[in-house]
């Protein structure tokens, strides 16, 4: 080591005391695995006009995945380019195996309700249904619990996503939920699941068809990772 | 030699009679103590059973249960309470009325779920035309909702749906039964991955 890489060591050491806290240097996004919710036989959630939510999932996967190269300079990689049935475990292996260091799930919502509208970003539930006699079998538990130690990571993607999307003017009501979903439970790797919109509201299936609404989605996602990697860029404090 | 043998002879024998016939007697005695003990906890076993499954009756014959439903307005679970009629079963064997049990509450309870409450403000939280077809209780307290598979075919799907669905039921049956701790959900008599493609119910879910 250099004379210049022993003092850049001392000073973020004294930066370290003074502040209280210890440099941590944290990854850029270099790949992000896109996952266009169901397909093929699995249709999901049926709108009231008779589109289905694996259309929807893919053009905007497609839309979203141009964004990101464009504007962040990423590389991205899709689980599903065109209307075929993949298992869960399949699309959570493609992050894993690509070594990706983000795997975002996109979705539409259903419900109950035929008005409720708005946007879901969903981490993985931390074991609310763990318990005597609901443990995982032994050898369940190395895909259980591989996202386990990125929980403060997703939610920290979660968050910017959610920040930017409470902003838009278009998107009516955000949440950030937690939930035990399938599909995050084996990424061994920053995750979170988008509900972009519900398809079970006649008001809101319209406007995830058009063109302005879908621009507006893939904005705020693709901000909203921006502002992640910012927080990740260089030494952070 | 031979006299001495044979005075040795009778001793032992009467000693180890008399012996032998003291313990017999008392084997029989505790033998008897016991059975009758034992005996008597078995008889009223099944009544602790029926007190601790059935949420009280009143004398009018009705039970009150709680039964969880989505609120139009938050998306989220709210409880509210429904009086059943119950007609309580005769037992043919002693001919005398008994309380409906668990299953009997329990498909009346989730059944219920499929119907919106009168009045704008809840939402139902199972598809129309569901069916539990059976439910089991182990002895860790989990409970096995076993639906038809009209529950997965006729779900909306979604994620908001789908947890909605899973913790209506969940908290209906531990909120309704005590000594039920958790719950797992089978599809058709199997364990099944989601409900809809998104929530993992391969694991039994907890009262929330």
């Amino acid at each position: 080591m250099n004379f210049r890489g022993f003092r850049h060591i001392v000073i973020l050491i004294l930066i370290g005391m003074f502040t209280g806290t210890i440099p941590v240097y944290a990854r850029e996004l270099k790949v992000i695995v896109l996952d266009p919710g169901h397909g093929g036989s699995d249709s999901g959630v049926k709108g009231l006009s008779g589109i289905q939510e694996k259309g929807i999932t893919l053009i905007l996967a497609k839309k979203l995945a141009l964004a990101l190269q464009e504007r962040m300079g990423v590389r991205v990689v899709l689980t599903r380019d065109e209307d075929e049935t993949l298992s869960v475990y399949q699309r959570t292996g493609v992050a894993n195996n690509q070594k990706a260091d983000l795997f975002i799930s996109l979705h539409v919502n259903g419900d109950f309700s035929p008005h409720r509208t708005g946007m879901q970003i969903y981490t993985l539930a931390a074991g609310d249904y763990t318990g005597p006699g609901g443990d995982s079998p032994p050898e369940a538990l190395a895909w259980e619990s591989a996202q386990n130690e990125f929980f403060l990571q997703s939610q920290q993607v979660a968050q910017a996503i959610y920040e930017q999307a409470s902003r838009s003017s278009l998107i009516q009501n955000c949440q950030l939920r937690q939930a035990p979903l399938l599909v995050l439970k084996g990424a061994h790797l920053p995750a979170c699941l988008i509900e972009l919109d519900y398809m079970s509201s006649k008001s809101a299936e319209e406007r995830l068809l058009t063109g302005e609404y879908q621009a507006e989605l893939v904005r705020v996602i693709c901000e909203g990772l921006m502002d992640y990697q910012d927080s990740l860029s260089g030494w952070r404090i | 030699m031979p006299i001495i043998r044979k005075k040795k002879k009778g001793v032992i024998f009467g000693m180890s009679t008399l012996w032998a016939a003291s313990m017999l007697v008392s084997i029989l005695v505790l033998s008897w103590i016991v059975w009758h003990k034992l005996q008597a906890r078995i008889e009223s076993l099944p009544e602790v059973i029926k007190q601790l499954q059935t949420p009280s009756i009143s004398s009018s014959g009705k039970v009150t249960l709680k039964l969880y439903f989505e609120s139009a307005q938050t998306g989220e679970l709210e409880m509210e309470e429904r009086e059943f009629a119950v007609t309580p079963a005769k037992d043919s064997s002693s001919k005398r009325a008994e309380p409906p049990q668990l299953p009997e509450l329990a498909h009346m309870a989730l059944e219920a779920l499929s119907s919106a409450p009168p009045g704008n403000k809840r939402l139902a939280t199972l598809p129309k035309g569901v069916k539990l077809r059976n439910i089991y209780l182990d002895a860790a307290g989990t409970a096995y909702a076993d639906f038809d598979e009209q529950l997965a075919e006729r779900h909306p799907g979604g994620t908001q749906a789908e947890m909605i669905t899973i913790y209506s039921v969940v908290n209906t049956l531990c909120a309704n039964f005590p000594q039920i701790k958790r719950v797992r959900f089978l599809i058709g008599g199997k364990e099944a991955q989601t409900l809809a493609g998104h929530v993992d119910i391969k694991q039994p879910f907890n009262y929330k």
